[in-house]
């Protein structure tokens, strides 16, 4: 019997944020801090600690570059973490298969 | 905390979409840039001749993709979003290659409907495959409408005319394709 499709979920990439970062890097050469925090309506605190997990995990890597008086953070996918991100969603498109419309629909008949 | 999968899927979806519109948004420019290259090269094989068309539009690509790569510098510049340049390269470089290949062949063959129609339908080819790469509607109906340019421009003229209604028609066409839209 083959492994259920949850089994092949990364919690480094699942995470909701991280799954929506890894997401918006994959067509681009890169994409800036501020932009990502607009994009993905959160604050500097929040976008921070996951892009350190997704840095840890060797998933994203982080470029800082002086421009006039401050530091402008720049992010980009890598190589791994397009692999990634590519398996993340061939095994929820899985599970998302296993899900039959009629079994949901009869679920809720039941459940009244 | 970790989502569910139907979360995660549409977690996706949104932030996919939001990239695609900066994607498109970055892609204006070297839109207009490629339609007015377009544009210029129906003038410009009116004076030169269709046999010697390479010496217009290696240059005038050349600048397409140096005033695309500048521009794409100064949006990531303002809007936070760098765009690679290499699939421009990938795309913009066979398509010329291909454009010129064929215009040879229509030489060595002696006919004239490869020779006017096959090197500018590589630029209906080229936009089809950015079309894709972006998943754009629009870019592909521009690249199909290309295709009807062609049918129609080789049926109602001939020689350097034609190509010339079709490198117009593929410049508006280009143009039009650049508003941003999916």
């Amino acid at each position: 019997m083959s492994e259920h499709p949850i089994h092949e979920l990364d919690d480094d990439v699942h995470q909701r944020v991280r799954l929506g970062i890894l997401a918006s890097l994959v067509a681009l050469a890169r994409a800036d801090f501020a932009h990502l925090k607009r994009e993905l309506s959160l604050t500097d605190g929040n976008l921070g600690r996951h892009l350190e997990v997704l840095e840890g995990a060797g998933l994203v890597r982080l470029t800082r570059e002086p421009e006039g008086q401050r530091q402008r953070t720049w992010v980009s996918i890598t190589p791994q973490g397009r692999k990634a991100l590519k398996r993340e969603l061939t095994a929820l498109r899985r599970i998302m298969a296993q899900v039959d419309e009629s079994e949901m629909e009869a679920s809720e008949l039941a459940g009244g | 905390m970790t989502a569910d999968p139907l979360t995660a899927e549409l977690a996706y979806a949104e932030a996919r979409a939001a990239r695609d519109r900066a994607v498109r948004r970055a892609l204006v420019v070297p839109l207009r840039l490629a339609g007015t290259a377009e544009l210029g090269g129906a003038v410009a094989v009116l004076l030169i001749g269709r046999d010697h068309l390479a010496s217009y539009f290696v240059p005038a690509y050349v600048l397409v993709l140096g005033g695309g790569a500048w521009w794409y510098r100064r949006y990531a510049r303002v809007h936070g979003v760098l765009l690679p340049v290499l699939p421009w390269l990938l795309i913009l470089v066979p398509m010329i290659v291909c454009a010129a290949m064929l215009s040879h062949l229509g030489f060595v063959l002696d006919n004239e409907l490869v020779q006017v129609a096959c090197p500018t339908l590589t630029n209906a080819a080229a936009l089809a495959a950015v079309g894709v790469w972006l998943r754009s509607r629009r870019l592909l109906l521009a690249a199909t409408a290309m295709v009807a340019a062609t049918v129609v421009a080789v049926t109602v003229a001939s020689g350097d005319r034609a190509v010339s209604l079709q490198l117009f028609a593929y410049g508006l066409l280009l143009w039009q394709a650049s508003r941003i839209s999916p």
